[in-house]
């Protein structure tokens, strides 16, 4: 193998990335845009559903390239 | 309340069933160190990602979160996806730590670190800090299964037999073939934890008229608690205080991370994490519609950790169903309690007895085997002491092992990193951690708490690394495990 061939996949930048947004809209969606109005419904449980969600489809995705 | 000989009963059975599982495990073993504590490296990714769920969501889950759901609501779920995120540090450190361990045959994740930074001595830091803020931990288990069965019988079954019955399951399945009967009974009672928790919750909705029902209940009754803050628990320190060092428990977590050396192969590990995601997310969202499914079968409790025995002895839950999801806790705590015990007794057998005291396998396996029923013991002493350092260092688990962090995450990307750097760093964070939550009394839900503790941690790692050089007989990681991870088109 070169060097070259030693360069890890291309993708980990854009996908740390997503990583960080994913976590940071943990602490403000909740906080800064739909919590505090003292009834929100099932808004915030509707947006914690979707954030679970889209942790098991980035994690899905960083994995779906390893190869044995 | 649940008659006491009823439950005798159903544990009897589960223990039973338990013990056919670990007697087969048993025969398979082969009696080597790598066989004894890592299952011969060649678990399949189903039961290693059932094993690695059913250890990392503990009693905790059923009794604790869903307490936090009853006393502070939705923020709870946050709080517990936070950490569920934290699973994404697999993709770029489960294919290190695996490659590591096998290209120089690593048995405990201290010894991995302390062989990279050419160190005994911070293997066996590392070693000392996971004691130290573990075992509390078990004992925390341990006094879970207590406060359940003596909750549901109404005290007919004393803490003492709780506790005991605990204490005689988790060290048998962990001593009688070591990974091999943890990780198969592990796969089996989560599967009684997953399948218990979708019955109770079907049950108590069902009892409260339906979903329709339960969701405008919620929305009637209790609307605060489906907003963040919500009702005063979870006002943003206090979850950024809790979500932090959580977020980093599976580096932090020997017990979890040790899991990642068990695998047979890359697909292996790619499907033991799908595993635990799927798992992770059903189970987090059990526990916390079990919370607020207690919101309204059992309100106004005093104690929100009692939320969960309430409910199950309120009626609303047919008794059958009360008794699997008393079976599906006390597989939680068991399966979190004997894989502590076995990373515990491994790192015991590794890192801190002399190589020449103990050279063969047999002494190694003997000297980890002796550690399990130690630490089984020590927690089973302390969950019916009740001692309040205990309590405290429990409480402190998460932020306290944050201090391994720095080096773990150095030890991949950092060729600079020393062993000096690595030492000073746990030995400082894990004294500051101490210092300011025993001696000062600052409180886990402040973030001040695990802020500080990162922040000296991770300082004190970096600075004293750029002032000492690395030892000559330092690994590097980096450049050794490049063209592997290339090869497996890991990041």
């Amino acid at each position: 193998m070169t060097s070259a061939d030693h360069r890890p996949p291309a993708g980990r930048a854009v996908w740390l990335a997503a990583v960080a947004l994913l976590v940071l809209a943990g602490f403000i969606v909740p906080y800064g845009i739909l919590g505090g109005s003292g009834a929100p419904g099932l808004t915030l449980a509707l947006f914690w559903l979707i954030f679970g969600l889209a942790v098991v489809v980035v994690i899905a995705l960083g994995v779906a390239r390893w190869r044995d | 309340m649940i008659s006491a000989p009823l439950v005798w009963s159903v544990i009897a059975a589960f223990a039973a069933l338990g013990f056919v599982i670990a007697w087969r495990a048993a025969r398979a073993n082969t009696g080597t160190v790598g066989d004894y504590y890592l299952g011969g490296r060649n678990v399949g990714g189903m039961v290693a990602g059932l094993s690695y769920a059913a250890t990392t969501y503990s009693a905790f889950m059923l009794v604790v979160l869903t307490g936090l759901t009853y006393r502070g609501g939705i923020g709870a779920l946050g709080f517990e996806l936070i950490y569920f995120a934290g699973l994404s540090l697999l993709v770029i450190f489960a294919p290190r730590f695996w490659l590591a361990a096998r290209r120089w045959g690593f048995v405990s994740p201290a010894e991995m670190i302390g062989a990279r930074y050419g160190s005994r001595a911070v293997a066996r830091i590392m070693a000392a800090i996971s004691l130290v803020f573990l075992l509390p931990y078990c004992t925390t288990q341990m006094a879970g299964i207590g406060l359940l069965l003596s909750g549901v019988t109404g005290g007919e079954i004393s803490l003492f037999q709780a506790v005991a019955t605990g204490a005689v399951l988790a060290m048998f399945w962990a001593l009688l073939a070591g990974l091999r009967s943890v990780a198969w009974t592990d796969a089996a009672l989560s599967v009684v934890m997953m399948a218990s928790g979708i019955l109770a919750v079907g049950f108590a909705i069902s009892a409260l008229g339906g979903w329709s029902d339960f969701v405008a209940g919620a929305r009637e009754q209790t609307p605060e608690w489906l907003d963040q803050p919500g009702p005063g628990l979870w006002s943003l320190p206090t979850f950024f205080a809790l979500a932090f060092p959580w977020f980093f428990f599976v580096l932090s977590n020997p017990q979890v991370s040790q899991r990642l050396f068990i695998l047979q192969d890359f697909r292996a590990m790619r499907r033991m994490i799908l595993w635990v995601l799927g798992f992770g997310l059903a189970f987090t969202l059990i526990s916390v519609i079990w919370g607020f499914a207690a919101l309204q079968l059992a309100p106004d409790l005093d104690n929100t950790s009692n939320a969960t025995p309430a409910l199950l002895s309120s009626g609303a839950i047919p008794v059958w169903v009360a008794l699997l999801l008393i079976l599906g806790i006390l597989s939680a705590a068991i399966s979190t309690l004997d894989s502590i015990a076995l990373t515990v007794g491994a790192m015991v057998a590794r890192d801190f007895v002399r190589r020449e005291r103990a050279p063969s396998d047999a002494r190694q396996i003997l000297t980890g085997r002796v550690m399990m029923v130690l630490v089984v013991l020590f927690a089973s002493y302390f969950a019916l002491q009740q001692a309040a350092i205990v309590q405290q260092l429990a409480a402190l688990s998460a932020a306290g092992l944050l201090v391994t962090v720095p080096p773990i995450i150095g030890a991949f990307f950092w060729r600079r990193g020393t062993a000096a750097g690595a030492a000073t760093g746990m030995l400082g964070g894990g004294a500051v951690a101490v210092w300011m939550a025993i001696v000062q009394g600052v409180s886990v839900f402040d973030p001040v708490l695990p802020l500080t503790v990162a922040a000296v941690s991770t300082a004190a790692f970096i600075v004293v690394s750029l002032l000492t050089r690395p030892a000559e007989a330092a690994l590097d990681f980096q450049g050794e495990l490049r063209a592997d991870l290339a090869r497996h088109r890991a990041w």
